[in-house]
């Protein structure tokens, strides 16, 4: 009867069986009106015959079965036109666009505002139950987030609520923390949302999960790469406060304890860093994995601090003799021959570089190091540029830096870690060893033979006993 | 003539009953207190009045027409009122016919006033008025008519008690019936019968959120002239609303005129 399906699975057959059985509809719907017409037609004709009571029911029958096939019609139309009440939402977007064009934009985008009750009235409102009034302020700001329905200035509108649901339950942390990381969701501006925290950090001060979850809003790098100093700094703060309360969970400790290391070294404070990775790394009741992670963020930082404190010396040689010194070497003569043996080497085993003209001093691995993170973010944007090319990869460097402007144009911002390898000004041809060595045809970066991480690394193992070779 | 004398008769009645006014009182007042709880909000008082507004206009409505409407021909049987009707020269469906008419006027009067009250107190206030809000109170006007079919259907078949809880059970489940189709949805690669099935029920069941345009309405306070639907759909919601109600109120003769009195 039907056709047959051939190639495809049960379930798949069952549904073409059950599509085409209701495509039967239409002619039922037609048949099922011509027939209770015809009954209805028939019914009044018997009307006065002896079967008068049901010729009766005949025709009520067939009268209602007409009228409900009418409203049925006019349903489908209705649901074509409008759509089922859940597609609402879809209604609500299409009349709020139309609105848009005709009006001011900011002004259909506050008409679109939650209800934003002010603390102190709903504290009257349910007569003085204010846990319920949390709790109804917390539900519904979930339900508006969780839609899409409400749009426009969700950050403005949910703040409030938080607000509010601080001033009715003050003590509630687990939302207040939930709260605060949708709040981080929305506003790319984490000193707004650390304002928020800061509200609830004030009603509790003990606990230590909102200073952390504060701390936190600083972990992700910024977009704009010079306030990341800033940020770490704010971060390390916070961190710090959540680790002097109490109750900070024990196993906990390890981890924020890197974290503020990798953010002081971030915000500058090198040798606090410093201190705090080597720690973390000769510690030898901590576990061996995060210990040797520990021991590659310190050669990092520990080299960047040799490498300040070369600068420093430079410095201090330029004001002493008015002239540049031409070396390393002449840099370290004044030392006694154990410090100076610091210099000798960065804490990965390679030399300094040194710029006699303007007396900047580097560290290699750190170069290195940031060489092969960017090398490998390079590879994957030749990946997007081979799929946007018919497979090709750029035949140069300034083709793949102009396909990453166009790439991330528009609403498609580049992320933090983007940033952070090619900069604020996206440009893959720059080098943190100087130049690229760029292979056209296979559409790969070569890297100097002595830029592998097995050459990096390899006293990485050594590190986590400094501690007992010093002793 | 017999029709307009029982509708006037019953719509005395109901106005006589103190549940009309009750209602009503509230009603008025949940418009006069949606400003109050306008001011808690911000920037968005004169939605939150109109919100609250024709909410309040629609679910007073459907009070009325459900605790007036399911009481109304028991009350005749109960009474033993309805022998003095029957026994004249009156037809059962003109008896159906002049309770609905009458119950319909009573829950016109009461929307007209509430209504009158609510665009009175937003003028007042100074929030937008717009076509829209007439449209999203025609269309409630509307679904009353149903409401009141279906009250007048199991009135005419059950207790009050009962009338009661089937007819606001249809009132809100009216609103929600796309949960049939989407509880289809959920099972058509296991059982896709059941989701045609279902879209069929769908179908034949009271749809009355159709006539709920309210949000819409609201968004269109800021247009004077905006409207909510176009007027194509508004006649297919009206059509709809008339074919359904003249179904229920068949279906409540067929069912009356069966019964032994």
């Amino acid at each position: 009867m039907f056709p047959l399906c051939v190639g495809i699975s049960d379930a798949q057959e069952k549904l073409v069986f059950w599509d085409n059985l209701f495509q039967l509809a239409y002619p039922a719907y037609f048949a099922a009106f011509g027939l209770s017409a015809v009954v209805m037609v028939l019914a009044v004709l018997q009307a006065r015959s002896a079967v008068r009571r049901r010729s009766i029911v005949l025709f009520h029958g067939s009268l209602i079965l007409l009228l409900m096939l009418c409203a049925l019609s006019h349903q489908t139309a209705i649901d074509t036109n409008r759509g089922f009440i859940g597609d609402r939402e879809k209604r609500y977007d299409k009349l709020m666009s139309e609105l848009e064009k005709r009006m001011d934009k900011e002004e259909v985008l506050r008409s679109q505002y939650l209800y934003m009750p002010v603390g102190d009235s709903l504290a009257y409102m349910t007569l003085g139950n204010t846990a319920i009034a949390a709790d109804y302020l917390w539900l519904t700001s979930t339900q508006y987030v969780a839609t899409s329905f409400h749009r426009g200035h969700k950050f403005e509108m949910l703040s409030r609520f938080y607000n509010a649901m601080i001033n009715m339950e003050p003590h509630w942390i687990d939302a207040e923390v939930n709260a605060g990381k949708v709040l981080s969701a929305l506003e790319p501006n984490r000193f707004s949302v650390e304002q928020y925290y800061i509200r609830a950090i004030v009603n509790n001060p003990d606990d230590w999960r909102l200073p952390y979850a504060a701390g936190r809003l600083f972990v992700v790098p910024p977009m704009n790469l010079d306030d990341r100093p800033l940020y770490a700094d704010r971060g390390v703060g916070w961190f710090k406060l959540a680790l002097s309360r109490k109750s900070f969970p024990p196993d906990m400790v390890n981890s924020t304890t890197k974290l503020m290391a990798l953010m002081s070294a971030e915000a500058g404070y090198l040798e606090a860093a410093d201190a705090m990775l080597f720690q973390q790394a000769t510690d030898e009741s901590g576990d061996r994995h995060l210990r040797e992670i520990a021991a590659r963020d310190w050669m990092n930082v520990h080299s960047i601090r040799l490498a300040k404190d070369l600068e420093n010396l430079a410095a201090a040689y330029k004001e002493q003799t008015g002239s540049v010194a031409p070396d390393i070497a002449t840099l370290l003569k004044p030392l006694s021959p154990e410090a100076a043996a610091e210099f000798k080497e960065d804490a990965f085993g390679y030399p300094f570089d040194y710029e006699p003209a303007t007396g900047k001093v580097a560290s290699r691995g750190v170069k290195v190091r940031k060489a092969m993170t960017v090398a490998n973010m390079i590879h994957t944007l030749i990946g997007n540029y081979r799929a946007a090319h018919q497979g090709n990869p750029p035949p140069t460097l300034e083709d793949l830096r102009q396909f990453l402007h166009v790439y991330y144009s528009g609403n498609n911002q580049p992320g933090p870690a983007m940033t952070e390898a090619f900069g604020n000004d996206l440009n893959p041809v720059r080098s943190p060893l100087g130049q690229w060595n760029y292979d056209a045809a296979t559409g790969t970066i070569v890297l100097p033979e002595w830029c592998n991480a097995t050459q990096l690394y390899a006293k990485a193992d050594a590190v986590l006993d400094l501690k007992k070779t010093k002793q | 003539m017999i029709v307009a004398t029982l509708a006037l008769n019953t719509f005395r009645e109901a106005v006589r009953d103190k549940i009309l006014y009750v209602l009503m009182i509230f009603g008025v007042l949940m418009i006069l207190v949606s400003r109050a709880i306008g001011f808690v909000s911000i920037g968005s008082e004169a939605k939150v009045m109109t919100d609250l507004g024709l909410t309040s206009i629609w679910i007073f409505s459907g009070m009325v027409s459900i605790f007036i409407g399911t009481g109304l021909i028991y009350k005749e049987i109960d009474k033993c009122t309805i022998y003095t009707i029957l026994s004249k020269p009156t037809e059962r469906w003109q008896f159906i016919a002049g309770k609905y008419f009458g119950l319909l006027l009573t829950t016109f009067v009461n929307i007209t006033i509430l209504s009158a009250a609510f665009l009175g107190y937003l003028w007042i206030c100074n929030a937008g008025i717009s076509l829209a809000l007439i449209q999203a109170l025609v269309l409630t006007f509307i679904e009353m008519m149903i409401v009141t079919a279906i009250a007048i259907f199991f009135s005419s078949a059950s207790t009050p008690i009962l009338s009661a809880i089937f007819t606001t059970i249809i009132f809100f489940a009216g609103q929600m019936t796309k949960w049939v189709v989407d509880l289809g949805s959920s099972v058509k690669d296991t059982a896709p019968w059941v989701g045609k099935l279902l879209y069929g029920v769908y179908l034949f069941m009271p749809n009355l959120h159709n006539f709920n345009v309210r949000s819409e309405a609201v968004l269109a306070t800021h247009d004077s002239l905006a409207i909510a639907i176009s007027a194509s759909e508004m006649w297919s919601c009206a059509i709809y609303g008339f074919s359904y109600t003249l179904a229920l109120l068949l279906a409540a003769h067929l069912m009356f005129s069966r019964r032994n009195l």
